[in-house]
């Protein structure tokens, strides 16, 4: 959740670094930089990040269970407790200056030593036709947004991740039944959360189909397979994986690799001093909210060591 | 929070809870009950009127309230803000406070933009519908909330709970919040940037139904 007021924020100074995100590996960093007595300040568009999304998080060290929006807010309790500044808003553009980098948003224009980039990432869509047009109408992104919708009706989840799986998990809870439709032979949830699908006698799983098409009137009423048969549903949620949301490096030659995220090292530095990255934006193979959170960690670390070889005079 | 956050307003305010006594609802009773303990720990700068729409009918055509309560941020000219269509409680409880800050004078981060872009937005209703289990709307009510009082009434933000309001969800086939209608024409699914927004709302095609 976004600052309450504009506490600690000031537009005019150079901040040592600024972190674009609002998910677990922004806050993470800024929370390592924050104790490292940096001049931070933490620019997201939406704060809590793909995870807030999330209805239940049982991997996260220390925490047995809890809901992705209930870990957010423990983020942010620790962020303010550090009184880090947080404001609403993306960088569109970087320029860089000699030892400093300026960032333009619509609304205002920031200069700092250092850069985090921490954006995270964005649902894929399925791309087929129906999708966009009964978006907020049947289709959806978020089972913990809109699963309240469907009380006592059928849905479907498309995909086969654990993501999937949690969604599918979830939905059952409310609604009548709850299809996942998934064009391998096997979903690739956690063993845990597999073995609680195969439990649930609301959730079915229609395996090696793929939805070619999304029907409705007003609203969704049916789903046509790639085989062409058509099969009656009330909501279609997605969750096919992610896409990076990277465009901000790339505009400034950052290297990313073939899926559109940011190289770095295990210093999460990219191929520009002074600019690193962390999280679901990165190339780790692994997109865990934890793994992230030591990203941002190293991140933070990283641009402190490098703003203490600048040497700059306050 | 409320106690804590509350008392950093900076000047007196009142909000407007238009309300009809001879129908008191559990909805009435929910919502003053919400709207208490606002008032109680501002240390009397916050000011909660009831007005009773039988009583005040000028009021209630001037500012065509359809159903109550309706809390309405009223400026010192007369200019409608905010309307809010739900009990703020839960997580949408940071952003009408921050709301309330900011309608006492507190600095407000788009105001610069939008008062630089005001002649190229068109008057504008945002109605932003969300839920209280929603992850993204406190967001999305902040922004446009923020929009509307940086407007001084060119951009008006009506917060609306759809479980609180189902025909309303209903009448937009509503089932994705937060949900954002702009002039009743063109809605934003999901939660979408500030940017995204102040563009939208100098599109130039925008017209108002």
């Amino acid at each position: 959740m976004f600052n309450i007021d504009m506490e600690g924020i000031d537009l005019e100074k150079t901040y040592d670094l600024i972190i674009l995100g609002g998910g677990p590996s922004a806050i993470g960093c800024a929370i390592y930089a924050a104790r490292f007595a940096m001049d931070i300040l933490v620019v997201g568009k939406t704060f809590g990040g793909l995870i807030a999304t999330t209805h239940i998080v049982e991997n996260y060290p220390a925490i047995t269970s809890i809901s992705g929006q209930g870990l957010m807010d423990m983020f942010k309790e620790h962020m303010d407790s550090l009184t880090i500044p947080y404001i609403s808003d993306e960088i569109r553009s970087i320029d860089r200056g000699d030892d400093y980098f300026e960032l333009h948003s619509f609304f205002q224009k920031f200069k700092t030593y250092s850069i985090c980039i921490a954006t995270g990432s964005e649902r894929r869509k399925l791309g087929i036709p129906g999708e966009e047009e009964f978006a907020g109408r049947g289709v959806s992104y978020c089972a913990t947004c809109d699963g309240p919708f469907y009380k006592d009706k059928n849905v479907c989840v498309i995909g086969g991740s654990d993501s999937a799986a949690k969604e599918a998990l979830f939905l059952a809870q409310s609604v009548n039944k709850v299809y996942i439709i998934y064009r391998g032979e096997e979903i690739r949830a956690e063993p845990i959360n597999k073995q609680r699908v195969y439990d649930n006698e609301k959730i079915e799983i229609i395996y090696k189909t793929k939805v070619a098409e999304i029907k409705g009137d007003t609203t969704v009423k049916s789903v046509i397979f790639d085989n062409g048969k058509e099969f009656e549903i009330d909501g279609v949620f997605i969750e096919i994986g992610s896409i990076p949301k990277s465009d901000i490096a790339k505009q400034i030659g950052i290297e990313t690799n073939e899926k559109g995220e940011i190289k770095i090292n295990r210093k999460s530095e990219t191929n520009i001093p002074g600019v690193f990255a962390a999280g679901d934006v990165a190339d780790s193979p692994f997109k865990q909210a934890i793994t992230g959170v030591s990203e941002g960690v190293i991140a933070a670390y990283s641009a402190f060591d490098y703003v203490k070889e600048m040497n700059i005079e306050y | 929070m409320i106690r804590e956050e509350i008392k950093k307003l900076s000047k007196p305010v009142k909000l407007h809870v238009f309300v009809d006594k001879y129908k008191k609802s559990k909805n009435y009773d929910f919502t003053m009950s919400i709207l208490k303990p606002y008032e109680e720990n501002s240390d009397g700068k916050l000011t909660i009127e009831e007005l009773q729409i039988g009583k005040n009918l000028d009021l209630k055509k001037k500012y065509n309230i359809q159903r109550v309560p309706s809390i309405l941020f009223i400026d010192n000219e007369g200019n409608e803000l905010i309307r809010y269509l739900a009990a703020p409680q839960g997580s949408e409880i940071k952003p009408f406070i921050q709301a309330l800050l900011i309608f006492a004078g507190a600095p407000n981060y788009y105001e610069t933009s939008i008062k630089k872009n005001l002649a190229k937005i068109v008057p504008s209703i945002l109605k932003v519908l969300i839920t209280s289990s929603c992850a993204y709307c406190p967001q999305m009510v902040s922004i446009a909330s923020q929009f509307a009082l940086a407007s001084g009434g060119k951009i008006k933000a009506e917060i609306i709970d759809i479980t609180e309001n189902p025909d309303i969800g209903d009448q937009y086939d509503t089932s994705s919040v937060p949900y954002t209608i702009i002039n009743e024409k063109k809605p934003l699914i999901g939660c979408f940037g500030a940017d995204e927004l102040i563009q939208e709302l100098m599109n130039e095609d925008m017209i108002i139904k």
